[in-house]
């Protein structure tokens, strides 16, 4: 327990600095709604003289504007690049910090096995990284609720939304672990989730562009993507049993990587 | 009763061998001494021994179970200091002493204030504003704080001033009375002769002899240096047993003496000398025939 109350006290600063910045990202996004609501039908005649496969590549297509949870579903993405970062930050972070800052010479001599010493470390994070989706979710809420004003919400579909947002986010961070465990030395975390997160952001860019369905098996930003959980009001199965094997997948690979690693001296 | 046991400890990294064949056993209570030049390999076995790094081949056991199988249960009884301490920065000393207690059940709080009063470090200050030397006094601390029955110290006294580092071998040699066994690395000399009942010397990932230090001691090496005026160099003075190792130049001489100093007093005083300078050699400089 000492561990993972230790691990997650030290997160308490990113986990608000995350959270404000993503609400502040969601207000600006969502907040010139209001100013167009009126001119909805215009506003779709622009999207239509578009090229199809331009609007694709922001995932544009099967987009509602009537309402304005179709309208941040149009943000959607690019609010999930940031949460993506976020939780490839921790994920990044969780093993190699004891290496990067010379601790692990403390921490990796007390009487603590080292799958003990990740597991706490993972639920720490997992708690961060939720309490973080969780202010996210009811600060959206109250920003929607704010600008949408006297229409009706489809409160059922946002729910599933901010759920979205975090197995989205739980994916990214738990194949960070995973990645991270495979990595000699992590100089410094945010160049590998920049990357991580780049890469699999245009592989769904590239997925929307071709229309294959084979990129949905590729990144986490099509699995969780808004049209899908808007038309199904919901999940995909599949979407959610590729998540769960990465996930598990990714932490059996830790373990048994964490629990062989040679640590090294400085 | 042998605390310490190494059977045939090797350890490869890549093709790169860096330990070749290391055995050795340490006896409940001795203090026992690792020292060999920088990369010799002290830092991989004290490594292995604390489960950091995993043998290629070959057992090592502390207390007479295996460090791979029973690591948890054997380090609740060990010490260790890393030879260069850091720690999560931006925490407090004290709050990181408290994390570090915290992962043995039955430590005392006051043994902590007691061991920062003995070293003199203020334990409200940040880890992150504490010099190399002040740090490495929290490493001492969260060392001995749960009272280890095995203190394993990887260059501990680097970084100290001689009154603190005077202090600090005094906690250790107070803990082997009470009952702990210690395992000191160290390339100085000096350092291991003031403390070790025995000594081990590694080169490249191999002991080359373990002896006690009584019978190391006898063996008292100065490094001379004697600079003259030009020209006023009587070489032919120096032809005495005990010196090894001579260098000469135009303007002064340099050797390894070895026998009763006030022999090479006497002859000293003979030159007319510009500087002299007599210092403790360096391991490789005292064993260099265990060196070459």
């Amino acid at each position: 327990m000492n561990i993972f109350k230790f691990e997650l006290s030290r997160k308490k600063a990113s986990v608000l600095i995350w959270s404000v910045g993503i609400i502040i990202l969601i207000f600006i996004s969502i907040a010139p709604y209001s100013s167009f609501a009126a001119d909805v039908e215009a506003l779709e005649e622009i999207f239509r003289s578009y090229p199809p496969e331009l609007l694709s590549a922001f995932g544009m297509n099967d987009i509602d504007l009537s309402s304005i949870v179709g309208y941040l579903a149009l943000m959607y993405p690019f609010i999930q690049f940031f949460l993506a970062v976020q939780a490839a930050n921790y994920g990044f972070a969780l093993l190699s910090i004891e290496e990067r800052e010379k601790v692990a010479d403390f921490l990796l001599v007390k009487p603590v096995s080292r799958t003990k010493i990740l597991v706490s470390k993972i639920f720490a994070g997992l708690l961060a990284l939720t309490a973080s989706i969780l202010i996210i979710s009811c600060a959206q809420y109250v920003i929607l609720l704010l600008l949408n004003g006297d229409e009706p919400l489809d409160s059922e579909v946002l729910l599933k939304l901010s759920v979205g947002y975090w197995l989205f986010s739980l994916t990214f961070y738990f194949l960070s672990i995973a990645i991270s465990v495979l990595i000699k030395k992590i100089k410094s975390v945010l160049p590998f989730s920049m990357g991580l997160v780049t890469i699999t952001y245009f592989i769904g860019v590239l997925a929307d562009i071709t229309n294959s369905n084979i990129y949905n098996y590729l990144t986490p930003f099509k699995c969780f993507s808004p049209t899908t959980i808007i038309e199904n009001r919901g999940f995909l199965l599949e979407n959610i049993l590729i998540s769960a094997v990465l996930i598990l997948g990714s932490i059996v690979l830790a373990v048994i990587v964490y629990n062989k690693k040679d640590i090294q001296g400085v | 009763m042998n605390i310490i046991e190494i059977n045939n400890f090797t350890k490869y990294y890549g093709k790169f061998l860096a330990i070749d064949d290391l055995s050795l056993t340490v006896k409940e209570g001795e203090i026992f001494g690792f020292i060999g030049p920088n990369g010799a390999g002290k830092s991989t076995t004290i490594r292995a021994m604390m489960s950091l790094i995993h043998a290629t081949s070959g057992t090592i056991s502390i207390f007479g179970k295996d460090v791979g199988q029973f690591g948890v249960e054997i380090r609740q009884q060990v010490g260790y200091l890393p030879s260069e301490v850091f720690y999560y920065e931006g925490m407090k000393a004290i709050d990181l002493l408290k994390y570090s207690a915290s992962f043995y059940p039955d430590y005392q709080f006051s043994r902590i204030l007691e061991l920062a009063e003995t070293l003199e470090l203020d334990l409200n200050r940040k880890i992150a504003d504490l010099s190399y030397g002040n740090r490495k006094k929290v490493g001492i601390i969260q060392t001995l704080l749960h009272q280890p029955k095995l203190i394993i110290l990887d260059e501990p006294t680097s970084g100290l001033d001689p009154l603190i580092q005077q202090k600090f071998l005094d906690l250790i040699k107070e803990a082997n009375k009470n009952g702990a066994t210690v395992i000191f690395s160290s390339h100085i000399l000096s350092e291991v002769q003031k403390i070790c009942d025995r000594v081990a010397i590694i080169k490249n990932g191999k002991i080359i002899k373990i002896d006690k230090v009584d019978n190391l001691k006898k063996t008292n090496h100065k490094k001379i240096k004697v600079v003259v005026e030009n020209n006023e160099l009587k070489e032919d003075l120096l032809n005495v047993e005990g010196i090894s190792k001579l260098v000469k130049k135009t303007n002064y001489v340099e050797f390894i003496y070895s026998g009763d100093i006030n022999k090479i007093v006497d002859i000293i005083q003979k030159m007319k000398i510009s500087d002299l300078l007599i210092e403790e050699p360096t391991l490789e400089e005292v064993f260099f025939h265990y060196y070459e």
